[in-house]
């Protein structure tokens, strides 16, 4: 992918308060925490300087970002390691390659912005956004949820309008929307979702993880987000699995069990302890706060995943 | 005729059922027992016949439809008629309730009037529940007062029946007589009379009358008039003890938080100084604890263990631990080291026999075990608080009170003996819950020994 | 506190433990709904705060139902949190129409502090008491970044002031004198913030931030100037606020405030408007200046405080590219009436030479034209004579003048020498068009003195006969008296008498009628046989002045053709018809006159006319003589008459010339005439005698 191209732009779509502005700002911090060599630097000042803004407010504030206000755009840039080659010629020596970048073109909006009903300025710019997006990260914060349960209307409304703009034309003969979609269910380290995730069986520990922080395993995800959506106090809650593979291809679809902050482990130990895994706890001066490190869970991995898919894409069709 | 209905009142279940029907119409009667088991009648229905329409069948049918509303015919209950005159209503009538309820028994009485008759009957029918006399009495392990019941009458006594209990009158202003029904052996049903009467202090053998069920009468004290005041008053003013307790050495712990602001700790600090003021006569030492909140988010966990500022000391001493108190900051909001300083306790208490007892005053509960829905970090050491307090009320028979500023459920527990919010504080009655006191009131009720 | 208008109010926020965005949580009623509210607070957000940037304070604009409304609203810290312990933030909001707004002019300061004074309870407006809008103070607060920030709001992009490290109030105050610096009405359509996010896309067009969004926005660090390259939009308006200072800018400012009406950055043509504005301002306010200053220098010159004098120079200076020529009158009045002397100290200063040097831009322009020299000598006539410093910014100015003026200020300063390099520098061609443009016998002396000077004779024939023989700057500067200057053209023309063929080719190069002065010049340097040569130009000239055309001037030529022909040749003549007064002129046209004059000469006079009835007839006309009764007696004429029609015409223009010829020149003209005609008659010039004594 050149630099030329057009950015796959990345929307964040999730309800007010279900993390979309935290999940960037762990995001850079699990992109350090991961051994992977991948970077994530800011395209320009302004993203940049937000970049590093968000960032520390998780590792250095240790309290999460503000209230989203407004649209707002991060142009990222994920640089990779440089892959290196080896040349027929010189077999014995590699030559280090390009190192693969992909755009990240985030769109953090305030999350009552998908509910709003009358168009304004805002509406109308994330609409179109998301039109023109090929990726995007929904939010599915179970504690709202099982508080509030508007998720499913949250969605429904979205949908309806960006496919009402999408699918009317030939284009999607299909009539499926053309994006990959990361399905993410938020806070995980919560205790109110891990036990719930603890108490359905769908968590196992992670052999690879010396803290054996429990993990909830790929091919669960789905199952542990459709208990969720049944768990939650809104009956509709239970059609939004039906509701996001209507509307797109059911292999553009992927779950993830995400925390931002990840869990709280106690470094005499460092060993995951079932009775106090607590990360985020009462500031005292109002407010929450990070009590340990941060260790974003599978806050990478989505981003890795549509960055992955939408460059493959982008080669193949030549968007 | 009047013996057997006099019999279905004695006994009926629910409700007796009564129809009169003689010359002018047709009237329905219920005999019902209120909670004391008093028997009363209501008048359920009444018609005239010249409101009723003229013909057999239309009397039937109206009086049918009455029945069917009133009467099920699958009652145990039973059903009595008492049939006065002739004619084809009233024959209509009878034929109606019969067709709707075979089992009801028919009387032709005369000369009665249903009501009248009920009513009578009602006032001689024997007790249905057992009466006593309320009294208050020391408990046998402790000698704390507690209410308890003297026999007058027993279910079955017919009016008329008299009886005697010797009590003691304590107050020199009297004493009220309060007479309970109990429908079982545990549990009184209810009170039937509260009256005071102006006896002088010192023993009196009373002589109760049963007037008819639900009265009782004291005929020989003159001047005897209802009480006119709550019974819950009467109740809630029982002292904890009639004479003052013995002497035994007594210690009592103040642990208290000092999270917060200058006024939010001084605030905290007032009752207990009252309660040190209070007690300061009395054989009792004094220890001060001061505990704040745990420190969370540092990366090398900081403990602050809580502090003993006095440790059994003297009241004067006490009033100087309490005034050093300074106010910390909290560093975490909503839940505190209350786990610690039982632990801390458990390590300090010795068995030596003196009473013990804890006051715990501050805003924030302890911190839980282990990490639960409500997202307080547990304790850092681990200590679990309900263990740590059911240990020292097992081991030391600690008793324990709480004044606190928060309005956590846990409070309850942390003061089982007596808890309240830091503005509305009964210091006089905390010190006698933890039974550093007796109670100051006198008692109202008669006391038996 | 004089303005106390209406407001209206929302506030935006949440409720404590809402699991909601932010929303208008409560408004005032009447004119704009919650929704409306909602529409425009959330449209003109700032982007997300950060803790540093509140309390933050922002301006919008909303258009609903043919109605604009400004508003300010107010953001403060947070106090309470929202459902996700997030703490949330409320955003005070008042807005008044904008009708109401442009009649008073309102600073963003006063009414944020009268927004501070408010409870937002209820749901009914409120009145705001508003401090008065405070030029002065605005001045004040207006550095060089303000006016930077006013000029690039100017190229319609937005503004992003950063690396500001300054309380919220001062960054208000920034907002308000950059808004200061532009026309009132610029505010019904200018969005500002004391701090915006950047990466959200905000509609806020002026703001101080972290760092400048990525697309579109200026970056303008605080105080410090990095050279931008500005766009000549912007740089023309940095330029113009540049001049302004202290009270001016504060004159400046207020004059701004005064223009009301509103205007769209949006729109090119009202961003321009700004522009003309400020610099309609400026011409005012340095017309205005320079009336001062320019007293206060003629006062230190007289009083010979020369350093005084150099200061006011640097004053007027600045003023000299903006001075129209409507406001010279009023500084030339103030010289003619306050200049009086030099004092001899200043006579060799290089200030007092600065100063006349700026005197003469102010009062004449940058470039000196002639009339300019004439005002000159009448404006700084109180000096009675050029002094040095005068002359030598004279000389200097001369450098931008054409060669005329230059010329002329060689005579105004008396140099000589310069006035001679001058004029041996210039070609022929340039030297003629000297002479035709100027009025001034001096110049045309010393020209023809040049000229006379010069080797090339074919060239400067050349010339002149391309210049018309300047027959007409001669006559224009000379008028009567130009006679012996037309000899002397015709001599440098020809050095020598003129053949009949040089006066034929002299009146084809005339474009009309030549004056009298000329005429005689030309029989005064006249050779032999020249007569008919001068009488077919004048005749050509005159049908061409009368438009004769057709038989007419077949007529007229066939007449002139007899004229010139020898006496002896005689045509038979009409009988003589009786003769009775003057010719009577019965019709309009010329050609109707000729007509009724041959008539009446037939009538009087057998034609073809003799030499003696010629004179006759000649003699009875009316005078001066019409040309079309001249050319009637021309028609009729019979051979050898020429003479007789030279001699009258001669006659004629003696006599209007009169006063104005010497002694010598009726002699030449005389001897002229003599040549052309014959010697056959001579003039009775009889009033040769009262020529010397002129
Ligand atoms: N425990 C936990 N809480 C989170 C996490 N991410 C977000 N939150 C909480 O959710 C709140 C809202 O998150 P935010 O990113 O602002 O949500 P947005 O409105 O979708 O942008 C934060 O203030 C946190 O309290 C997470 O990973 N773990
Ligand atoms: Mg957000």
């Amino acid at each position: 992918m050149t630099e030329s191209e057009p950015a796959p732009d990345i929307a964040m779509w999730g309800a007010s308060g279900s993390g979309k502005t935290a999940f960037l700002a762990a995001l850079s911090i699990a992109l350090n925490k991961a051994e992977t060599n991948w970077k994530l630097v800011g395209e320009n000042q302004a993203s940049g300087a937000e970049l590093i803004k968000l960032r520390n407010r998780l590792l250095d504030d240790r309290t999460f970002p503000d209230s989203t206000e407004s649209l707002t755009y991060y142009n990222w840039l994920l640089i990779g390691p440089p892959e290196y080659h080896r040349q027929w010629w010189r077999p014995w020596r590699t030559q280090p390659g390009r190192a693969p970048r992909i755009r990240l073109d985030f769109l953090d909006p305030r999350g009552g912005l998908y509910a709003e009903s009358q168009a304004s300025v805002d509406k109308e710019a994330l609409v179109s956004s998301l039109v023109r997006s090929r990726g995007l990260i929904y939010m599915f914060d179970p504690d709202r949820e099982s508080r509030v349960g508007d998720a499913f209307k949250h969605l429904d409304s979205a949908l309806n309008e960006v496919a009402a703009q999408m699918l009317a034309g030939n284009e999607y003969a299909d009539g499926k929307l053309p994006h990959y979609i990361a399905v993410c269910i938020t806070k995980y380290d919560d205790p109110r979702v891990l036990t719930l995730a603890d108490r359905w069986g769908l968590t196992e520990p992670d052999l690879n993880d010396e803290m054996r922080i429990p993990r909830v395993a790929e091919d669960r995800a789905r199952e542990f987000f459709h208990r969720l959506c049944r768990h939650g106090r809104s009956h509709n809650a239970e059609m939004i699995v039906d509701l996001i593979e209507t509307y797109f291809h059911k292999d553009r679809v992927k779950f993830f069990v995400t925390s931002s902050v990840g869990m709280y482990i106690d470094e005499r130990h460092r060993r995951f302890d079932p009775d106090d895994f607590l990360n985020v706890i009462d500031d005292p001066h109002r407010g929450l706060m990070i009590r340990g490190p941060v260790r974003p869970i599978n806050v990478m991995e989505p981003v890795i995943w549509l960055g992955g898919m939408l460059s493959s894409r982008s080669m193949r069709s030549g968007r | 005729m009047s013996a057997s209905i006099h019999d279905l009142i004695a006994s009926f279940v629910q409700r007796l059922t009564v129809v009169e029907i003689d010359v002018a119409g047709i009237r329905f009667f219920e005999v019902r027992a209120d909670e004391i088991g008093t028997p009363y009648v209501i008048r359920r229905a009444a018609a005239k016949w010249s409101t009723l329409t003229a013909t057999g069948d239309e009397v039937a049918d109206a009086v049918g439809r009455v029945a069917r509303e009133l009467i099920s015919p699958d009652d145990p209950d039973p059903v009595v008629v008492l049939h006065t005159a002739v004619g084809p209503e009233q024959e209509a009538s009878l034929r109606a309730i019969t067709a709707w309820c075979p089992a009801a028994r028919v009387a032709h009485p005369t000369g009665v009037k249903a009501g009248d008759l009920l009513r009578d009957l009602a006032a001689q029918v024997p007790l249905r529940q057992s009466y006593d006399l309320v009294v208050a009495r020391e408990r046998a392990g402790d000698g704390r007062l507690e209410l308890a019941g003297q026999p007058l009458f027993g279910a079955g006594a017919l009016p008329g029946q008299d009886a005697h209990a010797t009590v003691t009158c304590t107050d020199p202003g009297g004493m009220l007589l309060a007479v309970s029904a109990w429908a079982g052996p545990l549990e009184p049903s209810g009170l039937v009379s509260v009256d005071h009467a102006p006896l002088p202090a010192g023993r009196h053998t009373l002589r109760a009358v049963l007037e008819r069920p639900g009265q009782v009468g004291f005929p020989g004290i003159a001047g005897l008039r209802p009480h006119t005041g709550s019974w819950a008053e009467v109740v809630a003013g029982l002292p904890v003890r009639l004479r003052p307790p013995s002497p035994r050495p007594a210690h009592l712990i103040c642990a208290i938080e000092t999270t917060g602001a200058q006024d939010e700790l001084e605030a905290r600090c007032h009752w207990p100084a009252y309660l040190i003021d209070l007690l300061a006569e009395t054989p009792t030492q004094f220890s001060i604890m001061s505990y704040g909140t745990h420190v969370f988010g540092e990366r090398h966990p900081v403990h602050v263990p809580p502090r003993v500022v006095l440790w059994a000391g003297s009241a004067a001493q006490a009033r100087v631990a309490l005034e050093s108190l300074r106010p910390a900051p909290p560093t975490y909001p909503n839940a505190a080291q209350v786990e610690d300083v039982l632990a801390e306790l458990r390590g300090l208490l010795r068995q030596d026999g003196a009473r013990t007892a804890l006051l715990t005053v501050g805003a924030r509960p302890p911190h839980p075990r282990r990490v639960g829905r409500d997202r307080v970090p547990p304790c850092p050491l681990r200590h679990d608080w309900q263990m740590l307090l059911q240990d020292l009320e097992r081991r030391h028979g600690t008793k324990c009170a709480a004044i606190c500023d928060g309005t956590s459920p846990v409070w309850e527990r942390l003061g089982s003996a007596a808890l309240y919010q830091v503005d509305a504080v009964d210091v006089e009655e905390l010190a006698a819950r933890l039974d550093l006191t007796s109670a100051g009131g006198s008692l109202t009720l008669p006391f038996v020994s | 506190m004089t303005v106390l208008p209406t407001a209206h109010w929302a506030v935006l926020g949440k409720t404590p433990q809402s699991l909601d965005d932010y929303d208008v949580i409560g408004s005032s009623t009447g004119a704009l709904s919650k929704a409306e509210f909602s529409d425009w607070l959330k449209s003109f957000s700032s982007g997300t705060v950060e803790p540093k940037a509140l309390p933050r304070v922002a301006a919008s604009h909303f258009s609903r139902g043919g109605e604009s409304w400004l508003g300010l609203s107010l953001q403060t810290k947070p106090e309470s949190q929202d459902g996700f312990h997030r703490p949330y933030t409320m955003t005070w909001h008042v807005c008044l129409r904008w009708e109401q707004v442009s009649k008073t002019p309102i600073s963003y300061r006063a009414l944020y502090e009268a927004l501070q004074r408010k409870d937002f309870s209820g749901e009914s407006p409120f009145r705001l008491s508003l401090r008065d809008y405070d030029p002065p103070r605005l001045a004040g607060v207006a550095n060089a970044t303000a006016r930077r920030a006013a000029a690039l709001l100017l190229t319609g992009r937005p503004v992003c002031v950063v690396r500001a490290e300054l309380p919220m109030e001062q960054r208000l105050d920034f907002l308000d004198a950059v808004a200061a610096l532009l026309p009132y009405g610029m505010r019904s359509g200018l969005a500002v913030s004391t701090w915006t996010n950047s990466a959200s896309r905000h509609r806020i067009r002026l703001s101080f931030a972290e760092v400048a969004p990525a697309h579109g926005a200026w970056e303008l660090p605080w105080e410090r100037d990095v050279p931008h390259d500005l766009p000549p939009e912007a740089r023309l308006y940095e330029q113009e606020l540049a001049q302004y200072e202290h009270d001016g800018l504060t004159r400046l400012i207020r004059r701004l405030a005064a223009l009301g009406r509103p205007l769209d950055l949006d729109s090119e043509t009202d961003r321009a408007e700004a522009l003309m504005r400020v610099r309609e301002h400026t011409a005012i306010s340095l017309a205005s200046s320079v009336k001062q200053v320019l007293p206060e220098s003629l006062d230190s010159l007289a009083r010979a405080d020369e350093v005084r004098l150099h200061e006011l120079n640097a004053h007027l200076s600045q003023a000299l590219d903006r001075v129209t020529d409507d406001d010279r009158p009023a500084y030339r009045d103030i010289v003619k009436r306050n200049l009086t002397r030099l004092p001899d100290r200043l006579a060799g200063s290089p200030t007092t030479e600065t100063f006349f040097g700026i005197l003469l831009r102010l009062l004449y322009g940058p470039a000196l034209h002639r009339h300019d020299l004439e005002n000159l000598c009448l404006d700084l006539g109180g000096l009675r004579e050029v002094p040095r410093p005068l002359a030598r910014a004279l000389k200097a100015a001369s450098a931008r003048c054409d060669p005329l003026v230059k010329l002329l200020i060689t005579y105004l300063i008396g140099d000589a020498g310069m006035r001679q390099q001058l004029l041996s520098n210039m070609t022929v061609e340039e030297l003629l068009h000297l002479i035709g443009r100027s009025r001034d016998a001096t110049v045309l002396d010393s020209v023809l003195r040049e000229l006379g000077g010069r080797g090339d004779r074919k060239e400067v024939a050349q010339q002149l006969h391309r210049h018309r023989y300047l027959v007409k700057p001669i006559s224009a500067c000379l008028g009567d008296a130009g006679m012996e200057h037309h000899r002397s053209i015709l001599q440098l023309s020809r050095g020598r008498l003129l053949l009949p063929g040089d006066v034929k080719e002299i009146f084809e190069a005339l474009d009309e009628t030549p004056p009298q002065a000329f005429m005689l010049a030309i029989v005064a340097e006249s050779g032999r046989g020249t007569g008919a040569a001068l009488l077919s130009g004048l005749t050509a000239h005159a049908l061409r002045q009368l438009g004769l055309e057709g038989p007419i001037k077949r007529e007229i030529e066939d007449g002139l053709t007899r004229m010139t022909a020898p006496a002896l040749t005689r045509a038979l003549r009409s009988p003589r018809r009786l003769f009775g007064g003057r010719l009577p002129a019965t019709t309009s046209s010329q050609t109707g006159r000729i007509r009724t004059v041959q008539d009446s000469l037939r009538r009087h006079f057998p034609t073809p006319l003799t030499e003696s009835d010629v004179e006759a007839a000649l003699d009875r006309l009316e005078h001066p003589a019409p040309l079309a009764d001249l050319l009637a007696i021309m028609a009729e004429s019979g051979p050898g008459t020429a003479p007789t029609l030279i001699y009258w015409l001669a006659h004629r223009a003696v006599a209007q010339l009169n006063s104005r010829l010497t002694a010598e020149s009726l002699a030449d003209i005389d001897q002229g005439l003599q040549r052309m005609t014959g010697p056959r008659r001579a003039l009775p010039l009889v009033w040769r005698s009262h020529r010397g004594q002129a």
